[in-house]
């Protein structure tokens, strides 16, 4: 069956968002990086390993497997439920966006696996 | 007996009620941040809480719903939407209506539509039993077979297999492949119809043509030397009676007779089947057609195989006719500089190609009587006939006809 536009769309952002996460979480646990100052470390090693398994599940999504769409909104959900605490406790105002977009990307992701299937009119 | 939940109600239940926690959360979460708690606040004021809750409140049971439908879409396929599997399933047909591949495509449609491991449908078309698979049983796991009927008939059956060992089927999803089932009866009844009435179509073109052939050996072998022999003798008589000039104008009367009447039959012989292919045979007459023809508007190249395997008048006739009428069109209508014809045999089927450099075809013509004349001599015997175009990028025809199986 051909995979859903809408599910072609989330694979698409939850690859982009689990490269950012991977990146930046592996940037962030170097020993030294000053954001390990202010976001607890294991924030930042949940931010990887979701980042990581994101991956895995994306491509889950884009060979239009049932446990890739479930994976994937296991992991938003838990990389929403981890973004969602910095909107009121990040220490500056660039870190309360990133985790505001943490939160947005999730739900979209979620909702754009979720959205009922348009069935087609037929005259 | 009330059964205790599959894993799979287990795995929906889970995610449900998970997702509505973060939901529940994340409101909470906004509301504090749109009234200005941060780091530096010691206390949450009590009015922000009394915010939140009608919120929660008020959405929780709209969005329980939306995320329910949605999650039991991901997890059991369509099976909350009857119509939408009936949609995919009519869908698939629409995209090959072809009786051989709309078996595959219903039974990969009723798997993917309702997330089932295993999906089969036996039935027969034509003479030869056909069995599509979708997705592999798992062991284990119930396999549940569902009569495929229409009216009274057994057309074939519906298999099915359970998701997991030890969890049949859902009362839900069984009621649904059954409502499914009649569906699909009354489609492989219809498919079993028309691919019975291919195979008497063919039957009948290939009788016809053999009877023609025979026919037509008869008269060029028979009828006609035996009206030759009766023009010479003819011939003698009047020679014979030379003083005679009345029996001179009856025996000439006679000899015009004899001649149109060897004319006569010398057009009904062409008429009946292409003199050429019992010369010559297919390969032989489609060089023949190919050959430079000083009158022909295009130069024309012909690459036929060397040996050709015995093929049934019906087909070598339908090529002939197909590559002839092909030429013809090139010639009246393409302004071509080249024209190619290609026949390429396999053990089961014969393809012919004729390709054109010439000003192509528009998307808005229709096709002529040519044409449709071509397709049907084509279609008559199971084969089909393609012509793709553009304008100014010539035009290439391709007539593919089985051979091998049963007429």
């Amino acid at each position: 069956m051909k995979r859903p536009r809408n599910h072609t769309i989330a694979a698409v952002i939850q690859f982009a968002a689990s490269v950012f996460s991977v990146v930046t979480g592996a940037q962030a646990l170097m020993p030294g990086s000053s954001i390990a100052e202010v976001i607890p470390f294991p924030v930042l090693l949940l931010g990887f390993a979701l980042g990581a398994i994101g991956l895995v599940s994306a491509y889950g999504i884009w060979q239009n497997q049932r446990w890739g769409v479930i994976l994937t909104i296991v992991i938003r959900a838990l990389d929403g439920l981890s973004a969602a605490p910095g909107i009121l406790f990040a220490p500056n105002p660039m870190l309360k966006t990133m985790a505001s977009l943490g939160v947005v990307i999730s739900i979209v992701v979620i909702a754009l696996l979720l959205w009922p299937k348009p069935r087609p009119v037929t005259a | 007996m009330r059964r205790s939940p599959s894993a799979d109600a287990w795995l929906s239940g889970l995610l449900l009620y998970f997702l509505l926690g973060n939901y529940v959360f994340v409101v909470y979460v906004i509301v504090l941040a749109f009234g200005g708690i941060d780091n530096d606040t010691s206390q949450v004021p009590w009015w922000l809480n009394a915010i939140s809750l009608p919120i929660v409140i008020l959405t929780v049971r709209p969005l329980r719903g939306w995320l329910r439908k949605g999650i039991h879409s991901v997890v059991y396929g369509q099976h909350d939407d009857p119509y939408a599997v009936l949609a995919e399933v009519h869908d698939r047909v629409d995209a090959d209506p072809a009786p051989a591949a709309m078996v595959p495509a219903i039974a990969a449609a009723i798997a993917q539509s309702l997330k089932l491991p295993y999906v089969a449908i036996e039935t027969n078309l034509g003479a030869a039993p056909l069995t599509a698979v979708s997705g592999a049983p798992v062991d284990g796991a119930d396999t549940t077979t569902i009569p495929l009927a229409y009216h009274d008939t057994t057309v074939g059956a519906l298999l099915v297999s359970a998701r997991r060992p030890g969890e049949p089927l859902s009362a839900a999803d069984t009621r649904l492949l059954h409502d499914l089932a009649r569906q699909v009866g009354i489609t492989l009844h219809a498919a079993q119809l028309t691919e019975a009435l291919q195979a008497s179509r063919r039957q009948i073109v290939t009788a016809r043509e053999e009877e023609r052939r025979r026919i037509r050996r008869d008269l060029h072998d028979g009828l006609g030397p035996t009206l030759a022999s009766l023009r010479m003798q003819l011939s003698a008589l009047r020679a014979v009676l030379d003083d005679d000039p009345a029996a001179q104008a009856l025996i000439d009367s006679l000899r015009d007779d004899v001649r149109a009447a060897t004319a006569d039959i010398r057009r009904l012989v062409y008429d009946l089947r292409p003199p050429m292919l019992d010369e010559f045979g297919l390969a032989g007459a489609l060089r023949n057609l190919g050959a430079s023809d000083p009158h022909a508007a295009a130069e024309r190249t012909v690459d036929v195989p060397e040996a050709m395997p015995p093929l049934p008048a019906a087909v070598e006739v339908a090529l002939y006719r197909i590559a002839a009428e092909a030429l013809h069109n090139v010639d009246r209508h393409a302004h071509a500089r080249t024209c190619a014809v290609r026949l390429d045999a396999s053990p089961t089927a014969l393809t012919l190609t004729i390709a054109d450099d010439g000003v192509g075809i528009g998307d808005g013509c229709r096709p002529g009587v040519g044409f449709v004349s071509m397709r049907e001599r084509a279609a008559e015997l199971g084969g089909t006939l393609t012509r793709t175009s553009s304008p100014g990028k010539g035009t290439v025809v391709t007539a593919s006809i089985p051979i091998g199986g049963p007429a």
